[in-house]
């Protein structure tokens, strides 16, 4: 149970599932608004002129239009934040400009003037500049998403009353959930572009990944050798479940290994109160291959959130924990990462945080024992493992 | 074409049946959402393998009840209104399941975007459909008023 502490504080995330502090001011833009909005309001209930017309024109409209002029509105304060906090960056003009297009939309219609085709262009120009920002690398967060979000079904108030043949109404859904989709999965492109790579402490990880707070340094010797040793040490023990029936037979769950890099758990040795035996690791690491699974590696876990790993060989060992994972409970598996929007797969739990945990790649040639493994790398060692086997 | 029955909603049968058509829009949103999720769930699937993959299904067939739920709900079906409420209870339950476990283990809540699409989106949907007028609107064949809103605003936008 956690003690009280916001353990996420310890670690370094994904900027995906947080907020930029560059992006602080725009959360601020958008409660001045809210509290604007109730100046406004009093102000016109006290007499007051330009409050009580702004009030009656917005008291004139429908209920989906005064949806649209609050998604709008919002929508433009948290843009004109975000342009605030980026201006060093060239990307804060193309965000005040698209702050004060969506204020001219909703000023038109509050002044009963034409704005449906204003706003659908101002709207699609907007989304797709932006996905097209966050595909060049500037990385989405939470309040990106948000915006994102508020723009889409603003932009559905606008297709509200497409009429006519049934192409072009479903090609008003199409845009409607392309625009979602694409946001969704450019969020997921800039986190992955950002955290490539992130293993050290101080770099950005990726989605789901959380590092420890900390900056890297230079090893010294004695932990380059114990690096070494336990690495040695897993490999030298754990040959023998290269058999997955010796595996089995000694608790791991390797029934039905599946998908890359299949992580077969020990339940027993997950809870021994024994950390980091290279003779009892709480996983094996398998992926499959054509004539059988082939061994990669172990993974050693603490047994409890929030309790660091022993740092055995300084920077070249950083644990890790993960964050936002879904947990499926038909029956009970990982079903994934959670999405950026913040939900899992449905009949799918949230798991959010788990215990720090290190992999030792033991395959003989690897890299790094303690880095991601590189994917051509991995696919040339099975391949050969497996030739040798079949 | 599901996609398609969704839009063309200048069909006000009661002039009180503003709030109708946000609770239409809104659940479109989560729809869309669902389907942005399901396309997730299926790429997990496919990471993941296995168990995952009954979720994918499951992902999948919640976005096509939810549209299927759009199509309803905007054609006044009074089954729909109910069967709309049910869901958005559900999706409140797991968000509370979700939240509790978040500051049970890590001392924090939902994400920002997680608390607006799981929380806030399916209390608005669920409070709208509450009204005592949408409860009418449903309940019996309303008198057929004056739909007063923006038809005009169509030829600007589509002609």
């Amino acid at each position: 149970m956690n003690d009280g502490i916001n353990l996420l504080d310890r670690y370094i995330g994904s900027p995906i599932y947080g907020i930029a502090p560059e992006h602080g001011i725009a959360i601020l833009l958008v409660l001045a608004l809210a509290i604007g909005s109730l100046l406004v309001r009093y102000l016109a209930n006290r007499g007051h002129g330009r409050s009580q017309a702004f009030r009656e024109r917005y008291r004139a409209l429908t209920s989906t239009h005064r949806l649209f002029v609050w998604l709008l509105s919002i929508s433009a304060a948290s843009t004109f934040g975000m342009a605030l906090g980026r201006m060093a960056s060239p990307v804060s003009l193309w965000l005040f400009v698209a702050a004060g297009a969506q204020l001219v939309v909703v000023r038109r219609l509050l002044h009963g003037k034409s704005w449906r085709r204003l706003a659908s262009y101002v709207l699609v120009a907007v989304l797709t500049v932006n996905l097209g920002l966050a595909v060049a690398g500037i990385t989405v967060d939470q309040v990106g998403l948000i915006t994102a979000l508020l723009q889409a079904t603003a932009l559905a108030v606008v297709f509200r009353s497409v009429d006519g043949g049934k192409v072009r109404r479903f090609a008003a859904s199409a845009t409607v959930i392309g625009v979602i989709g694409f946001t969704t999965l450019a969020g997921w492109g800039g986190a992955v572009v950002a955290g490539i790579g992130g293993e050290k402490l101080g770099d950005t990880p990726l989605p789901a990944v959380l590092l420890p707070v900390g900056t890297d340094r230079e090893p010294t010797a004695f932990e380059r050798a114990e690096a070494d040793r336990i690495q040695k040490e897993t490999a030298s023990a754990i040959r023998k479940y290269e058999d997955v029936a010796v595996a089995a037979a000694a608790g791991y769950d390797v029934g039905n290994i599946v998908g890359s890099q299949f992580h077969a758990e020990n339940a027993r040795y997950k809870s021994d109160g024994i950390v980091l035996d290279p003779q009892r690791p709480e996983t094996l690491v398998y992926e499959p291959g054509p004539n059988g699974p082939v061994l990669l590696g172990a993974l050693f876990e603490m047994e409890s959130i929030g309790t660091p790993g022993p740092a055995f060989g300084g920077p070249i060992t950083v644990w890790h924990a993960h964050d936002h994972i879904c947990f499926a409970l038909t029956p009970p598996a990982i079903a994934g990462f959670e999405s950026p929007l913040g939900v899992c797969p449905v009949a799918s739990i949230s798991f959010p945080v788990t215990n720090e945990m290190i992999h030792v790649w033991t395959m003989p040639g690897v890299d790094d024992p303690y880095s991601e493994l590189d994917e051509e790398w991995l696919a040339e060692y099975v391949a050969s493992v497996s030739s040798r086997k079949g | 074409m599901l996609l398609a029955d969704i839009w063309g909603m200048n069909d006000l049968k009661h002039a009180d049946e503003g709030p109708i058509q946000v609770a239409v829009l809104l659940l479109f949103m989560q729809g869309a959402l669902a389907v942005t999720l399901a396309v997730e769930a299926v790429g997990s699937a496919i990471i993941f393998g296995g168990a995952s993959a009954i979720s994918a299904l499951l992902s999948i067939a919640g976005a096509v009840v939810t549209l299927m739920l759009v199509s309803k709900l905007r054609r006044r079906r009074r089954s729909a209104r109910r069967w709309v409420m049910s869901l958005q209870i559900g999706w409140v339950v797991f968000a509370l399941v979700d939240l509790g476990l978040a500051l049970a283990l890590a001392g924090r809540g939902l994400t920002p975007v997680g608390f607006l699409v799981r929380i806030v989106l399916p209390v608005s949907i669920f409070w709208l459909l509450r009204r005592p007028a949408v409860r009418t609107a449903f309940s019996k064949k309303a008198p057929v008023a004056e739909s007063h809103e923006e038809d005009w605003e169509l030829e600007e936008v589509w002609a």
